[in-house]
């Protein structure tokens, strides 16, 4: 039996924007949980640690992120498990680019990394088992890689995979880049194809294609992350999935009409917290004058029970008659309203926030 | 509306009580503060507070002080849609308006609110306490100018802020600048705006520094891969050429060692033939030494000087013979015998033998011959000894016959040594003899010279040796051909011409691979030094990202402070207008009276504040500088019923006046008086108090 670790799209180094200033934890998180894929590879003994592109975030990453790639992968040479990596669009092969240089190459007959120098084959002869592979050369490119593969018939090891990368044509997924067609994976005569470039894990092909998405958490839309794969070739190929990652993520839409006030809000948000959440929180709906959203005040209250929270207010005030009431037209802050609301030169979001803000000045509710 | 008939249980102090009010103004007096203030505000609960409220602080407010009983409240009363009667119970949480004449009945706490909102012209409790309603404390805070437009904006804000718009709009205005500072003067503390444009600046800078410095960093990674290729692929052609030029050498040094073989292997093959031919000379010369067997395995000196010993003394002997027999003859001639005759005949037979000798080269004729010679000789001899002379002769001629015997048995023992020797060495006689040896001597010398010559070229070798040299010669070429004249080496042949150009061609090379050598060690010592990776360039995106996005938030926040701003500026125009016209026109109808004619016009500014027109002065003049306190809070009050007015419109709802008229002195509390009365009879006027004077204002309402 042969058992192959597959994870892909690491993204090493990778910006995280959203996670202000939590970025450079995540990203220390992300080469923490590379590390744990490491230690699971060498826990489950497995034979073959299949890479599947984007490990880094970049064709020229820093000093650090390669030393520590290296340090990992020295781990897997010295347990006597070989590693297969292919180059992702992230990190394609560029003149100079870190796949082509020194730092990789020949490092130990354990690591194989295909370029188009020594091709789409590597026959692992103590497995007996053939591996395909194809790198990115281009960030983005309408030419499927299948085209490089060259299926040897003749070298006929007992099993063979092959490491992909690129986008596949199903469930309402358009396969832009790097465009792999998913008849022509079921066509493919191995037993398993290991797919990287989708961040979330996702079978393709019952029990012979799948993205083992990114082992660690890496943008907010990716909910199916955290995991890897493996692969237990016998005489069927079984997989298994196992997760790694550290982080959650939630996305999480509020109506607020739903809530009559800003602590049953805040509740239902904090109902899930965990300190390796992250949320992301949309408010929708309406809101009435007097429901003070301060959403930044939300944040910093909240902030403290998750990973990161980040709370976008999508809301927009709709005074209740009892508030139109209050402030009849033909007095001040009844006309100041009804200017606002009849303005139609400024943006929806800042006339709501005008009203809320005259409002509580006019009003004296808020001494600010 | 008019209320004509209150009934309040279990509201604070009251238990039970019940009011009944007229139409115009209605004076209830005996209530002590608390009393005041909890009428009031059961109005107020009755016509705007929510019945099915849970609020803990309503219930500790208005709940009844002996804590027992819920808040009942109900009113009777009239207005333009009939006669009504509302009903509030806070226990069962209940509301209900009846329309006494139609008997229509509300029993929904919305509708009921409606309904109310409708039948006073005022929907809101804030917007009725502060138009509606007018307490001492209303009047009392104004002080100055700036309290009386503020407590005019206060009202006209419907209760709003009480110390006026302008400290509104200052604060806006505080805070905007607050933000913008620094944006179009330099300061040293600036506001948000400026310290994050500037941070951004500072940030973009850093980013576009940063990807500069990556940017070479990933160049100079190229530059050091493409100069190693370049590199590379100099060294591949400069080994080329230097192979080439290589076995150009090789290739003339092994052309030039051929040479020198073969010429070696013409050298001893010339040798060879010499040595050949030598020894063909040398065969041939044997050959003919052949002939001269046996001669040529004899030392031929020896026996020559034998030969020559023998013959000469033969000679010699035959000398002494011819001698002796000269001697004879000289004897015998003496007169004696002609000799001469005698000796003639011996002569002849010698001469004879001889020739014949010399015609057969016999020596047994030479011998017989000789011995011939001899006998006749002798008898001649001793014939003529006959005549010889006496005995003395006689034994001369003795002795000489002796002697003449002796050498002749000597001359015939060494011509039979003799004969024996030629015989030996196959030659008839010494000449034959000496000229087979002067011939075989020059033939041996020959032989001699030939082979000293041959081996003198031979150089001590033997001709197998030599063979066996030319053959480790051709060995030794084909060596060379086979391992040093490769193909490659012959293909490298080069003219002097090529071989120059080549050596130019070799030298660019080693000064471009010098270049190249120098250029990747340069790159690779700034990649190896370079601080700069792509995760600090990602880091200072994301720090600009974030600063960017801080950056909207405050760009946002400004643009809602100056939407705020702006619209508040022209909702107080408007309000100035319209709130204004009616203020004036209230206020003008009564101010005449209310300042003994001095002043008759008023006017409205855009900020709410009033200014009366002087007859005096003949200008507008600022009332709180120049009429009295009391005045100027009468001039209050009539913009309070104007804005009542303004918004409730034809509703005419009742006006609440909680004892404002204090201080007011008898004068004025007159004009004040009848003022009243005329508003009277549009609004109905509760007015609370506990002073007695104002007996005459109204209906006195009995607790």
């Amino acid at each position: 039996m042969i058992k192959i670790l597959h994870t892909s799209d690491i993204h090493i180094g990778a910006k995280l924007s959203y996670l202000k200033d939590k970025s450079n934890v995540q990203r220390d998180q992300i080469r923490q949980t590379f590390e744990k894929v490491v230690d699971v590879a060498i826990e489950k003994k497995v034979d073959l640690v299949a890479i599947s592109g984007d490990l880094f975030d970049n064709p020229f990453p820093s000093k650090i992120s390669i030393n520590f790639v290296k340090s990992q992968l020295e781990k897997l040479a010295k347990a006597l498990i070989k590693v297969a990596i292919i180059a992702g669009n992230h990190d394609r092969l560029e003149p100079g680019s870190v796949f082509l240089s020194d730092e990789f190459c020949g490092d130990s007959s354990n690591i194989h990394i295909f370029t188009p120098e020594n091709g789409s084959i590597w026959i692992v002869e103590d497995l007996d088992l053939t591996v395909y592979g194809v790198s990115a050369v281009l960030q983005k490119s309408r030419k499927s890689p299948l085209s490089e593969i060259k299926i040897n018939e003749k070298a006929k090891t007992k099993n063979s995979v092959a490491l992909i990368h690129g986008s596949v044509n199903m469930a309402g997924r358009e396969a832009d880049n790097y465009p792999i067609d998913v008849k022509l994976l079921e066509s493919l005569p191995v037993e398993y194809v290991a797919l990287g470039d989708w961040h979330s894990r996702l079978e393709v092909v019952k029990d012979k294609v799948w993205y083992s998405g990114s082992p660690e958490l890496i943008d907010s839309d990716q909910k199916g992350s955290g995991n890897v794969l493996l692969i237990e070739i016998d005489s069927g190929t079984r997989v298994i999935p196992l997760r790694v990652g550290k982080r959650e993520v939630i996305v999480q839409e509020v109506d607020l009409g739903k809530y009559e006030n800003l602590s049953s809000l805040q509740k239902d948000i904090l109902l899930d917290a965990h300190e390796n959440l992250i949320k992301l929180v949309s408010i929708k709906g309406k809101k009435s004058l007097s429901f003070d959203l301060d959403k930044e005040e939300l944040e910093d209250t909240m902030r403290g029970k998750f990973f990161y929270l980040k709370i976008a207010d999508e809301s927009h005030l709709e005074l209740t008659q009892e508030e139109l009431d209050k402030y009849p037209q033909e007095l001040l802050i009844g006309r100041y309203i009804k200017l606002l609301r009849e303005n139609e030169v400024e943006d929806k979001e800042i006339i709501d926030e005008a009203i809320q803000y005259g409002v509580k000045k006019l009003s004296g509710t808020q001494k600010n | 509306m008019k209320i004509t008939k209150l009934t309040i249980k279990n509201f604070r102090k009251f238990k039970d009580k019940t009011f009944e009010f007229s139409d115009g103004v209605n004076v209830v007096q005996g209530l002590n503060e608390a009393g005041k203030s909890t009428l009031s505000e059961a109005i107020l609960t009755l016509l705007f507070a929510d019945p099915t409220t849970k609020s803990k602080q309503f219930f500790d407010r208005y709940g009844s002080w002996d804590e027992s009983g819920s808040i009942f409240l109900q009113a009777e009363g009239t207005s333009p849609l009939g006669k009504f009667q509302l009903t509030k119970d806070f226990g069962l949480k209940l509301a209900k308006l009846t329309n006494l004449d139609t008997k229509k009945e509300t029993n929904d706490i919305k509708g009921v609110e409606a309904s109310i909102g409708q039948l006073l012209g005022i929907k809101s409790v804030k917007v009725f306490e502060s138009s509606a309603f007018v307490s001492q404390s209303d009047l009392a805070r104004i002080e100055s100018s700036e309290d009386l437009v503020a407590s005019i904006q206060s009202a006209a804000s419907a209760g709003g802020v009480e110390e006026g718009v302008g400290t509104v709009i200052k604060e806006i205005d505080r805070e905007l600048a607050e933000l913008k500072k620094g944006l179009d003067r330099p300061t040293n503390s600036p506001g948000k705006l400026k310290e994050l444009e500037v941070k951004i600046s500072e940030t973009m800078q850093n980013l576009e520094d940063k990807k500069q410095k990556w940017e070479k960093v990933k160049s100079a990674a190229n530059e050091g891969k493409s100069s190693k290729g370049e590199l590379e692929s100099v060294t591949e052609k400069i080994s080329l050429v230097e192979k080439q030029i290589e076995y150009n050498r090789k290739f003339k040094e092994g052309s030039q060692k051929i040479k020198e073989i073969e010429q070696q292997i013409v050298r001893l093959e010339r040798k060879m033939s010499e040595v050949s031919e030598i020894s063909t000379q040398i065969s041939n010369i044997r050959s003919q030494i052949e002939n001269f067997k046996p001669l040529d395995s004899i030392d031929l000196e020896k026996t020559a000087k034998e030969v020559n010993e023998l013959t000469g003394s033969i000679r010699a002997k035959k000398e002494t013979i011819a001698k002796l027999e000269r001697e004879e003859i000289v004897e015998a001639e003496k007169p004696d015998n002609p000799v001469f005759p005698r000796l003639l005949v011996p002569l002849f037979f010698l001469v004879v033998t001889i020739v014949l000798y010399i015609l057969l080269s016999r020596l047994d004729i030479l011998l017989t011959g000789l011995g011939i010679t001899f006998v006749i000789g002798a008898y001649m001899f001793f014939n003529s000894q006959k005549g010889s002379a006496g005995k003395e002769g006689r034994k001369e001629v003795e002795m000489r016959e002796k002697q003449l015997k002796e050498i002749i048995e000597q001359i015939g023992k060494e011509s039979a040594c003799l004969e024996k020797k030629f015989e030996e060495i196959k030659v008839r006689d010494s000449d034959e003899f000496y000229t087979k040896k002067a011939k075989l001597r020059g033939f041996l010398e020959e032989r001699a010279n030939l082979e000293s010559l041959q081996k003198g070229m031979l150089e001590g070798k033997s001709l197998e040796q030599i063979k066996g040299e030319q053959a480790e010669l051709f060995a030794k070429k084909k060596e060379v051909e086979v391992n040093e004249l490769t193909e490659d080496v012959r293909n490298s042949n080069l003219t002097s011409e090529e071989y120059l150009r080549k050596r130019r061609e070799l030298d660019t090379l080693k000064m471009e691979e010098k270049r190249l050598s120098e250029l990747e060690t340069a790159s690779k010592v700034r990649v190896q030094d370079a601080e700069i990776s792509i995760d600090d360039v990602v880091e200072e995106e994301e720090l600009l990202e974030r600063l960017n996005e801080e950056y909207s938030y405050y760009k946002k926040k400004r643009k809602v402070l100056e939407l705020v701003r702006e619209t508040i500026d022209q909702s107080i125009e408007g309000t100035a207008k319209d709130a204004g016209k009616i203020i004036k026109e209230f206020v003008k109808m009564y101010l005449a009276r209310l300042t003994q004619d001095r002043y008759s016009d008023v006017k409205i500014e855009k900020n709410l504040s009033i200014q009366v027109f002087s007859k005096e002065k003949g200008d507008w003049i600022d009332p709180v500088s120049v009429l009295s306190k009391g005045t100027v809070d009468q001039i209050y009050f009539l913009t309070r019923l104007a804005i009542l007015d303004l918004v409730a419109k034809d509703s005419n709802p009742p006006i609440i006046l909680d004892d404002p008229f204090v201080t007011f002195d008898e004068t004025r509390k007159e004009t004040t008086k009848e003022i009243l009365k005329e508003i009277g009879e549009k609004h109905q006027v509760i007015l609370l108090t506990h002073h007695e004077e104002y007996n005459d204002w109204g209906n006195s309402v009995v607790i």
